[in-house]
């Protein structure tokens, strides 16, 4: 079970990778966080949102509505190159983390 | 049955419960919601079971609301503040507008400001351009710095400053001191007669000084070899005015004048001076070498009655010279006291009128001040009137500063008005108040810079000084407080305006009080027991005719008017020659005393109507009378001598030893300034100067005809001029006089500037209170009861204003008493008379105001559409 605290840090730059590969909409990204964590990161749906529209504040992304194939609006996100840059740090950073933390724990495990 | 629609409906709806949900994120949510039940579905749930999973994956309103919230403050918090730009010129036009349309629709409230500010002005240009010329005095010499006259110590008593010096001490200090480059000694020798052709006329201010005159002092001279005026002794300098008076347009310089029907004086050069005003005043110059070639014996240390003044080196040391003229002195003239200072030139005449110069300016400051309360009173009174558009401003974003900025601007506006409605003032009242001040004062003094600069910032400083109070005020007003609709703005800072309605009304009672006690002063003067009657006493120079006098004198005697006539050599005037060496009985060794000398005839007594103490006064029956002494009572006193009728007293400037006959009682020989002092009469007919004439009340226009007759046929070359001693006495006062007639003036200004702001003050609070009275009409209150309400707050503040200004006042009076040493009292009634001037002007101020308010219908006090 993933804490909240670690949950909530990792929200972002993991909505930032999957816009990354291509623009896409909330539920979308939710279902890709499920399928791709195999169940291990479980978001509220509704918790999403709030943090789309934050990101978007803060230049990461930008959005728009769209009609989608099944003649339903949607709103698209896509990464800015403000976001593109805040993906590489954060990538950085979480490798750094990730080093860190098996270094001391299992140092065996570790292959640079 | 299970509907999805009306299932989603009201799902939203409890969404919509949380305002952070508006239309778009709403939207955003559905589609959610829809996604995640087809998918549902898809897996094979019905329909109310894949739309409740589908609302828990969506999760509850509450926490995503909260998140929302979150980012909405974020957001507040990031949004960067408004930053109205420093200047706003879109603004200014705004300002000035509100300005223009304020004017215009409280025309008496700003009457009563503008009239107010600039008659304030006005008297401070006034007052300021007399003290730029007072102060200008003897600035104009080139050489000013290095400019000074030299102040011996009393031989009496030497901490009294003394400016006249031993006859040969300039000469003797130009050449024994390196640092003294040039001196001039300076003797006024009186009125001499000018006679040039058919013009004859006399001169009343000669004066006789070295050639060093023109070196240290830059009259400029018009006409004439400045290096060689005074080449011969019979040479006279004429200002421009006395030139044109005997010769026109003609050249002077060249001609020759006659003075005194006895010399011939070449007119050698001619000085411009009505320009350049001086302490030095004069009509003509004359040559020491004059004095030298008349036989005057210029080595004679003992002869003490010159002015002496010395230009030093700019390097010298003051001390110094201070002491090397001091041992010149001591060198030559042992007796007489040193050198106690060397005065600059520049600060003569500013000395001497210091107190006059600080009495008015403060008297100006004070008229302004009243000026610039009524500002501040009558703009934070109509504060209610202008709370809607300083709140309107402030929630349209102008800043503190930016009101503060507003405000200040109106006033510097209204000051800039005021200001060019006191220049025309100004130039309005100048002929009268140079009249009153006898100075040259023009408007031309504005053109030097530093003047101007100097009236500028008084205008800036009165718009600042009546424009930060209320800007501060209307600044700090919380825009809520009126925008809610009630306003008790106009009430807010009531204290502060009742506290400058307080220190309005105590300048003004300070300033009724300087004015009654300065006439009462001068009513004391004129009206006081001199000792002797001044009233009724015509007096005529002798001029060379001493050795006609007698003869005269018994002539004019037939007529039945003239009661008596004295010849005598000095008029009460001032203090006269003096002496301090007289022996006398019973002297002891280091006694000193300082002594007046009066030479008089035998009918003095008589004539003056002086009274005897002791003793009896000189007589023709007794010829020993001719070498005695009358004394008065101030010198028995001063001598420590018991029953002096009958000892003897020596004199020994004229080597004359007799007995004292008689002591008169003290009279005021001299100005009232003075208190009396010690003096001896003795009968010298080679020193009378004034023929002094008791005349009849009763037709004086035959006795002057008649004296002028007379006069003729002994001294046809001496044209007769006759003055009245009361009047000559008179103008000895004549700068208090001067005074109290201005104060008087600035006086009547500050009470009727106050009264208008006071007026303006109790309009603005009745019409805030209308419907009060109404109401208070309607529930039954009296005409009465309404005015005795409203006075009542207005006349305690006159009362405490009073009590402020009372002590205030006594000690002003007090310092400027102790310049007399005969005065009046400060009297109880000057304070109560002030005092109660003051209430009566605010109560009818107030009163008159309220008891219209008062007896109007209640019906349209009330009605409010």
């Amino acid at each position: 079970m993933i804490s909240k605290t670690l949950m909530a840090a990792s929200t972002r730059p993991i909505i930032l990778a999957i816009l990354s590969k291509g623009e896409d909409y909330g539920y979308s990204i939710i279902q890709k966080v499920k399928n791709i964590s195999g169940g291990s990161l479980e978001w509220t749906d509704g918790m999403l949102y709030p943090v789309l529209q934050r990101m978007e504040m803060d230049d990461l992304i930008v959005s728009k509505w769209t009609l989608s194939g099944e003649n339903r609006p949607r709103r698209y996100y896509k990464i800015t190159p403000k976001g593109r840059k805040e993906l590489a740090s954060e990538l950085n950073s979480w490798r750094n983390v990730w080093q860190a933390l098996v270094r001391l724990a299992d140092p065996l495990l570790v292959q640079d | 049955m299970f509907n999805l629609e009306k299932a989603i409906k009201k799902w939203k709806k409890n969404l919509l419960k949380h305002d952070v949900f508006e239309d778009g994120l709403l939207a955003d949510f559905e589609l959610h919601l829809r996604d995640a039940y087809d998918a549902q579905r898809r897996a094979g749930l019905d329909e109310e079971a894949a739309f409740c999973m589908a609302v828990s994956q969506v999760g509850t309103a509450d926490s995503i609301a909260s998140e929302y919230i979150k980012n909405r403050l974020v957001l507040l918090n990031r949004r960067s503040p408004l930053h109205p730009g420093k200047f706003m010129p879109a603004l200014v036009w705004n300002y000035i507008k509100i300005v223009l349309r304020n004017l215009k629709k409280y025309k008496a409230y700003s009457l009563i400001n503008i009239t107010g500010l600039a008659v304030g002005l006005a008297c401070c240009t006034l007052i300021f351009l007399w003290v730029s010329v007072e102060l200008s005095t003897d600035g104009f010499h080139k050489d000013g710095d290095n400019l000074y006259r030299i102040i011996r110590g009393d031989s009496v008593d030497p901490t009294r400053p003394s400016v006249v010096t031993p006859l040969p001490l300039s000469p003797a200090i130009k050449e024994e001191l390196p640092e003294v480059l040039a001196s001039t000694r300076i003797q006024y020798v009186g009125r001499r007669l000018f006679r040039y052709e058919n013009m004859i006329s006399y001169e009343n201010n000669c004066m006789v000084v070295d050639e060093d005159f023109f070196n240290m002092f830059s009259f400029p001279l018009i006409a004439g070899d400045p290096s060689a005026v005074f080449s011969d002794p019979y040479a006279v300098v004429l200002t421009e005015a006395t030139a044109q008076k005997y010769f026109g347009a003609e050249e002077a310089v060249g001609k020759t004048i006659i003075v005194d029907n006895r010399y011939s004086c070449l007119v050698t050069g001619v000085l411009s001076k009505e320009e350049y005003p001086s302490h030095i005043q004069f009509d003509c110059l004359f040559s020491f070498r004059l004095l030298a070639a008349l036989g005057v014996d210029m080595e004679e240390w003992q002869d003490v009655s010159y002015l002496a003044y010395v230009l030093l080196h700019p390097e010298s040391d003051l001390d110094y010279v201070r002491e090397k003229i001091s041992d010149v002195i001591t060198r030559n003239a042992p007796e007489y006291s040193t050198v106690q200072r060397l005065q600059l030139v520049k600060d003569i005449h500013n000395e001497r009128i210091r107190g006059y110069i600080i009495g008015f300016s403060t008297v100006a400051i004070m008229v302004l001040i009243v000026a610039c309360i009524n500002f501040m009173n009558l703009s934070t009174a109509r504060s209610g009137y202008r709370a809607k558009e300083i709140s309107m401003r402030k929630v349209a974003g102008a800043q503190r500063s930016d009101l503060i900025k507003q405000f200040l601007g109106e006033s510097f506006l209204m000051t800039l008005i005021a200001f060019v409605l006191a220049i025309l003032l100004v130039s309005l009242f100048l002929p009268q108040f140079e009249h009153i001040t006898e100075d040259r004062i023009s408007l031309d003094q504005l053109k030097g810079f530093t003047l101007l600069v100097g009236f500028v910032a008084i205008a800036l400083l009165t718009g600042f000084l009546s424009g930060i109070y209320p800007a501060l005020f209307f600044a700090k007003m919380h825009p809520l407080t009126v925008l809610k609709g009630y306003t008790r703005a106009g009430r807010q800072g009531a204290s502060v305006r009742k506290g400058l309605v307080v220190v309005q009304f105590s300048l003004s009672v300070i300033l009724i009080i300087c004015t009654f006690t300065i006439l009462k002063q001068i009513h004391f003067v004129n009206s006081s027991d001199l000792g002797y009657t001044k009233e009724n006493i015509l007096y005529v120079g002798l001029g060379e005719f001493r050795e006609n006098a007698d003869a005269i004198k018994q002539d004019l005697l037939n007529h039945p008017d003239i009661k008596s006539i004295s010849l005598i050599d000095n008029l009460f005037l001032g203090y006269g020659w003096g002496t301090d060496n007289p022996e006398w009985e019973g002297k002891a060794e280091e006694h000193k005393v300082q002594f007046s000398v009066r030479t008089v005839d035998y009918d003095f007594l008589e004539t003056f109507q002086v009274e005897m103490a002791e003793g009896r006064f000189f007589s023709e029956t007794f010829p020993s009378d001719k070498g005695a002494f009358v004394l008065n009572e101030a010198a028995v006193k001063a001598m420590n001598m018991e029953s002096p009728v009958g000892k003897w007293f020596r004199y020994p400037y004229y080597d004359r030893e007799g007995m004292i006959i008689g002591v008169v009682k003290d009279f005021h020989f001299s100005s009232l300034h003075m208190p009396i002092e010690p003096f001896f009469m003795m009968i010298m007919p080679s020193e009378y100067r004034y023929m002094c004439m008791r005349i009849s009340s009763q037709g004086i226009r035959d006795t002057i005809n008649f004296i002028g007759e007379k006069w003729k046929t002994y001294s046809p070359n001496f044209p007769i001029e006759y003055r009245f001693l009361d009047q000559t006495v008179g103008q000895m006062y004549q700068s208090e006089q001067r005074s109290g007639q201005l104060l008087g003036y600035f006086t009547a200004i500050a009470i009727l500037i106050s009264t208008l702001g006071l007026f303006g003050l109790i309009s603005f609070m009745l019409e805030q209170r209308s419907k009060e009275i109404g109401i208070r009409r309607v529930l039954g209150s009296s005409v009465g009861g309404i005015v005795n309400l409203f006075t009542k707050t207005f006349l305690k503040l006159v009362i405490v204003a009073n009590v402020v200004a009372w002590p205030a006042s006594f000690w002003i009076m007090n310092q400027w008493l102790k310049n007399y040493a005969y005065k009046t009292g400060l009297s109880w009634w000057i304070f109560v008379a002030a005092g109660l001037s003051a209430v009566m002007v605010a109560f009818l101020t107030i009163g008159i105001q309220t008891l219209r308010a008062a007896m109007a219908n209640p019906a349209d006090l009330l009605r409010y559409e």
